[in-house]
């Protein structure tokens, strides 16, 4: 599993904001090889390199098994990769900490905390004192729409409001960059929609640099500045989405758009042209 | 973590099985080891009389295992040693697991089919199964004597309660998507028990089995303290007259070691019976 | 109030197993009657009820081991109810204040020690096997041999039980932090906690609900070892009067303490199963509410939860 290479407090963010260009993400190389029971190696990751600038909305798209959370873990710093490195704000990525905090998957809010525990749970953490957290869990559970419910326990809410327990706890950290795992795989259409928006709503405000991992390109389509595309550990892809925001019904439905999920589809082998889609992945696993 | 460095996956096959290997066996080793070296410190400080040390009770152990002058010497066997009263306890003890979890695991499979056999038996279950069963050991002595058969069936009436427990508890928790879809592929009644309950609940059934097992021992042994005239318990009851600590100390260490080994084998057998499921796959060490 | 109205609502609808105890207590006293007379006077093979609360009961006031309060018997006293009641009250003074005083250091010691070394996950495996071992060895087999060390007394038998439970509780407590998910631990992280941050306001929180069934099967344990101690080498007690009732083969005493015993366990279970929620109160489901069948259910089970243990 990970190795402890200690925590960052706000102190070291400062340090890292002096540094220059915090939020921004580069990555070189980056391979992640496993040992499968059987013997052979897995290969997770390949060869991956891009760079990222401050404030953009990142989506990493890709069918599943196919290396897009493993990415997101090497960043996140829970996982080392084989080879290459990873850099936030200038600093090498060497473990998991405050500055690029994760919403995962599955339900990660502590049921043994008050919802308002929970989102100062990364401030109390990190040294933040009594007023200063308090001030910071009121913004960001309003923020959420929760300011009802900060004295609830987790278990008295529905899954989609602990979803959004789980946003204020990671805004409220105020880091500059955010990576998120599929966080809203788990509810269903109508919520995600609703958290599509929220979370949107959040990001205009903060402008942090986050990646979002998916494989539904719907989603990546209403979020993404731009989409990186995961195949077989490899980059596939890295396409910009220039539509204009909000990306509603209609801007989703314009020609460029439909180009866009034709090509990101094309490149993860669906669409018309099958024998030119045969031959783009042939050539993106050599 | 940063670039360049390779990850043990690279080290290749072999070399990480023998590190997963060494790793399997050595940190066990090492923790008996440190339990030794404690029992070793306390033998010092306490005093080898009240306390004795591992050299002093396996010296003990090896002299009388298999043959013990000792017994012989008091009346108590014509050449064999500690191992035959062992056995004898260990015998009943898996009769009486054995008669126990046949009983316990069909009346606790049956009783989800019929309501009034769960209504009937689950507050009795309860009931006996928390109260500490020996209660009745005297009961048992009395009604049927000192004899082995009074312990087997002491045996048996815990692991039939325990074991009934368990296996309705594991049917409960069979996914009831399976019942429905054996019964829309026109399964029915004792079939279902049979090939869904069964199979689908033994997983958490093996864990009710283990329970009962090391619990049979600890009976089997207080009910030979009381009153028998062969077996661990007895042997313990005479050391005890006779303040031959070695003696005793010995015999909880075999009773122990015994006790693990036939957990294991337990583990081992419903590893095989159950390599087709994911709990399975964890079962296995 | 809650409770007082459900058991009014069940005597209006008696629950099947309300007529199965029925049937069983019927079923001894018919038994009682067509049992083969006993030779041996007040030892009946099979104990009518009658018996039991009568004759047997006042004999126990021979337990009474003293002379004020109640006529004592051993001295040429009758036998009275009264003597009966006290001697019940003063055995049973005993046997909970060994179990209590037992109980709880056993599970202080148990879980304390083992949040400590689990901090370390080297530790944990390097601790698994001896303690595993030492779960084990049959404490009841073990009885003289601390008896012999600790002494046949209040203290020695404290001791013996705060052992027992100690090893159980330890082994169950690494084994719940072992299976802590890793999802909270590492969204603790990349929140930027400490490993130790985590380990105190993540792991040993959510390592907690798991040892609820370990705590009830560490009660039913120690009812085991104290009346298990009680009856082979102490001189009051609940498994003393038991001893003595044996030993004069007296059924109707054997029975009334047998019923007492049972009674005392279940209340235990109850009311520590309840202090347990109160505690872990935030927990989603706790499962097997809060009816005594189930909870001693729980009890009788206990399972040791190392069957996913994979050190």
């Amino acid at each position: 599993m990970t190795e402890d290479a200690g925590f960052t407090t706000a102190a070291d963010q400062v340090a890292a904001e002096t540094e220059g260009r915090h939020g921004a993400v580069e990555v070189k190389d980056a391979s992640c090889v496993f040992h499968h029971r059987k013997g052979h190696l897995v290969h997770a990751l390949r060869d991956v390199t891009f760079s990222v600038e401050p404030g953009e909305f990142v989506c990493i798209v890709g069918p599943s098994g196919h290396g897009k959370t493993t990415l997101l873990r090497v960043i996140a710093g829970l996982q080392a990769p084989s080879g290459g490195s990873v850099t936030a704000g200038g600093r090498t990525v060497e473990g998991p900490g405050a500055d690029r905090p994760m919403v995962f998957q599955q339900d990660t809010v502590f049921p043994w905390m008050h919802v308002r525990d929970n989102v100062e749970f990364g401030l109390r953490s990190n040294g933040i004192d009594k007023e200063d957290r308090r001030r910071r869990s009121d913004h960001w559970l309003k923020a959420v729409g929760l300011e009802a419910f900060a004295d609830s326990w987790p278990k008295e809410l529905s899954g989609g409001m602990r979803k959004r327990v789980a946003l204020a706890a990671v805004l409220a950290l105020g880091a500059d960059v955010i990576l998120m795992d599929e966080p809203f795989g788990s509810v269903d259409y109508f919520t995600r929609r609703s958290l599509h928006e929220l979370l949107l709503e959040l990001w205009a405000e903060t402008r942090n640099t986050i990646f979002f991992v998916t494989h539904d390109i719907e989603e990546a389509l209403i979020l993404a500045d731009r989409v990186l595309l995961i195949k077989n550990g490899q980059l596939v892809d890295d396409l910009r989405v220039n539509l204009p925001r909000p990306r509603d019904e209609d801007v989703r439905a314009r020609a460029e758009a439909v180009e866009l999920q034709k090509l990101i589809l094309g490149h993860l082998g669906f669409g018309a042209d099958v024998a030119d889609n045969r031959r783009m992945v042939s050539e993106a696993r050599s | 973590m940063s670039s360049g460095r390779p990850t043990v996956a690279l080290l290749g096959a072999g070399t990480r099985a023998v590190g997963r290997t060494v790793r399997a066996i050595g940190i066990p080793i090492l923790g008996i080891a440190l339990f030794v070296g404690i029992w070793q410190a306390l033998s010092l400080r306490v005093g080898i009389y009240t306390f004795p040390s591992p050299p002093i009770v396996l010296r003990h152990i090896g002299d009388n295992l298999l043959h013990s002058e000792y017994l012989v010497s008091h009346g108590l066997s014509t050449g064999s040693g500690y191992i035959a009263h062992i056995a004898f306890t260990a015998r009943n003890v898996l009769m009486g697991v054995v008669i126990g979890s046949a009983l316990g695991i069909s009346f606790g499979l049956l009783s989800m089919r019929s309501t009034v056999l769960k209504e009937v038996i689950t507050p009795l279950a309860a009931t006996f199964g928390a109260a500490p069963i020996f209660v009745a050991a005297p009961f048992f002595l009395i009604w049927f004597g000192i004899q082995p058969t009074a312990q087997v069936l002491m045996v048996a009436f815990y692991t039939t309660i325990l074991l009934f427990i368990f296996s309705r508890r594991a049917a409960e928790n069979v996914a009831s998507q399976y019942i429905e879809s054996a019964l829309t592929l026109g399964g029915r009644g004792k079939a279902i028990v049979r090939r869904i309950y069964l199979p689908g609940a033994i997983p958490e059934i093996r864990g009710g089995f283990r329970v009962a097992l090391a619990g049979a021992w600890g009976l089997a042994a207080i009910a030979e303290l009381l009153g028998a005239e062969q077996g661990a318990g007895f042997l313990i009851k005479f050391f005890a007259t006779a303040f031959v600590i070695d003696g005793m100390f010995a015999m909880a260490l075999l009773l122990g070691i015994v006790a693990v080994v036939f957990d294991r084998l337990v583990v081992l057998g419903f590893t095989y019976l159950t390599r087709w499921s994911e709990a399975g796959r964890r079962l296995g060490l | 109030m809650a409770p007082v109205r459900r058991v009014l609502e069940s005597i209006r609808r008696p629950p099947v197993s309300w007529i199965t105890w029925g049937v069983i207590i019927v079923g001894w006293e018919v038994a009682a009657h067509l049992a083969p007379a006993s030779t041996v006077r007040n030892s009946p093979i099979v104990p009518s009820w009658e018996f039991v609360f009568t004759d047997a009961l006042r004999q126990l006031s021979g337990s009474w081991p003293f002379d004020y309060w109640a006529p004592n018997p051993s001295r040429g006293g009758e036998e009275t109810y009264l003597g009966a009641f006290l001697a019940i009250g003063y055995h049973s003074y005993q046997s909970l204040l060994r179990l209590v005083v037992g109980l709880v250091i056993g599970v202080m010691a148990g879980v304390g020690s083992a949040l400590g070394i689990s901090y370390w996950r080297f530790a944990r495996r390097l601790v698994w096997t001896p303690l595993n071992f030492l779960r084990m060895v049959p404490l009841l087999a073990a009885i003289p041999l601390f008896q012999f060390w600790f002494g046949a007394s209040m203290t020695g038998t404290t001791v013996f039980i705060a052992f027992g439970v100690w090893v159980l509780l330890m082994v169950s407590t690494i084994n719940a932090v072992n299976n802590v998910q890793d999802r909270y631990i590492e969204s603790a992280r990349t929140l930027g906690a400490s490993r130790r941050w985590t380990y105190l306001t993540v792991v040993v929180p959510a390592a907690l609900p798991e040892l609820r069934t370990s705590l009830l099967l560490a009660a039913g344990l120690s009812w085991s070892l104290t009346v298990g101690s009680e009856y082979i080498g102490l001189p009051n007690g609940l498994g003393n009067i038991l001893a003595v009732a044996e030993f004069n083969t007296n059924t109707g005493r054997m029975i009334i303490i047998a019923i007492i015993i049972a009674l005392y366990a279940l209340l235990t279970f109850y009311f520590l199963d309840k202090l347990f929620r109160r505690l872990v109160s935030w927990v989603p489901t706790l499962g097997d509410g809060s009816n005594l069948s189930r909870v001693a259910g729980s009890a009788a089970i206990g399972v040791p939860a190392d069957e996913s243990i994979s050190v």
